[in-house]
């Protein structure tokens, strides 16, 4: 539904190119570990919650967590393709919409200085 | 800090507090104020990330084209909340952090403002405040379900919440990249010479495909990368 936080998240920060912006980045636990290449899944209320992952047969113990049989014709992606992954750091600072401005918190620095 | 500023506070390690503020000798902090008139959203990085991205998409195109109907049928079999089969995501992508803190200006009530103080006292530990908030903004960060946390603790004297992070490795993803497809249909309607016979079959016929998108699809508000 439109005009909830997570709707909202997605779709202004998805505008940055970065890719889908996910609300809740916590893991699943129950599901993953964490996300990985070749996982098919969906988001709800802002979390990403993973079925299955291609990259791995059927009886991977990671497949298994639904206890569910494979669905028809499943068979794992080729493995050539993950041959070129590319790897890089992602900058750590600030990522915001174009609508939000920001500017340096001088009452709070100022509570800082004073020792309040 | 007045105003009725609501103090949602999370830390790392304990921190000593008195009178609803933190002492902040052992730390660097910065704080920042963010102001948003209408829709908006924020994610703040204390720390680099990590990204991988597969670079052969094309395999990854032909794969959710010819397998998601299956994954479809699959999940409605498992009762999973999957309304459509384009709310399925084949991801070839991710970004991983080990800590964030994730503000949205929901935009129903015009101007919102939010102050987000990062806190580092050293490489193992960090903590987020958002010591003001105003206006429609909802906000969180990681740690902020003391559940994953080996020794939370909360100090009576404030209301900073002390968590401990039990493994450092960064798991949180923050961004996806992948592929989605949805069932397109449309409709072939054969020329026919004006001499030909009628057909049996009707003139127009229905045929079903399958079209892939990338996750996210193309942005409805364009922008650079806003990185500070």
């Amino acid at each position: 539904m439109q005009g909830q936080p997570y709707d909202v998240y997605r779709e202004r920060l998805s505008s940055l190119y970065h890719g889908y912006a996910l609300w809740e980045p916590e893991p699943v636990k129950r599901l993953y570990d964490k996300v990985s290449i070749g996982d098919v899944g969906y988001v709800y209320n802002g979390f990403f919650y993973r079925m299955f992952n291609v990259t791995r047969q059927w009886g991977h113990p990671s497949n298994q967590k639904l206890r569910a049989s494979k669905p028809a014709h499943y068979k794992p992606m080729k493995k050539y393709v993950f041959d070129d992954i590319h790897e890089s750091r992602f900058s750590k600072g600030d990522y915001h919409s174009p609508g939000v401005s920001k500017e340096d918190n001088t009452d709070f620095r100022w509570a800082m200085d004073s020792g309040e | 800090m007045g105003n009725g500023f609501r103090r949602v506070s999370l830390t790392s390690s304990r921190v000593r507090a008195t009178s609803g503020r933190i002492d902040f000798l052992s730390f660097s902090a910065e704080g920042f104020r963010y102001r948003c008139l209408g829709p908006g959203a924020l994610l703040s990085l204390p720390r680099d990330g990590h990204r991988e991205e597969v670079i052969r998409t094309k395999a990854f195109e032909d794969y959710i084209r010819d397998n998601v109907v299956s994954w479809f049928e699959w999940s409605k079999n498992q009762r999973l909340p999957v309304d459509a089969i384009e709310d399925l995501i084949l991801v070839n992508g991710y970004t991983l952090v080990d800590s964030w803190a994730a503000v949205t200006f929901v935009g129903r009530t015009g101007s919102a403002e939010i102050s987000l103080v990062a806190q580092t006292p050293d490489r193992s530990e960090r903590s987020f405040e958002f010591p003001n908030i105003q206006g429609d903004v909802t906000q969180h960060c990681s740690y902020f379900n003391s559940v994953r946390f080996s020794c939370p603790v909360y100090s009576p004297d404030t209301d900073v919440l002390c968590c401990k992070k039990d493994n450092p490795s960064p798991d949180q993803c923050v961004f996806i990249k992948g592929f989605r497809a949805k069932r397109r249909l449309f409709w072939t309607v054969p020329i026919r010479a004006a001499a030909e016979p009628l057909p049996d079959e009707p003139d127009d016929s229905r045929e079903d495909g399958i079209q892939v998108n990338r996750v996210p699809d193309a942005p409805k508000v364009g922008s650079p990368p806003v990185v500070r």
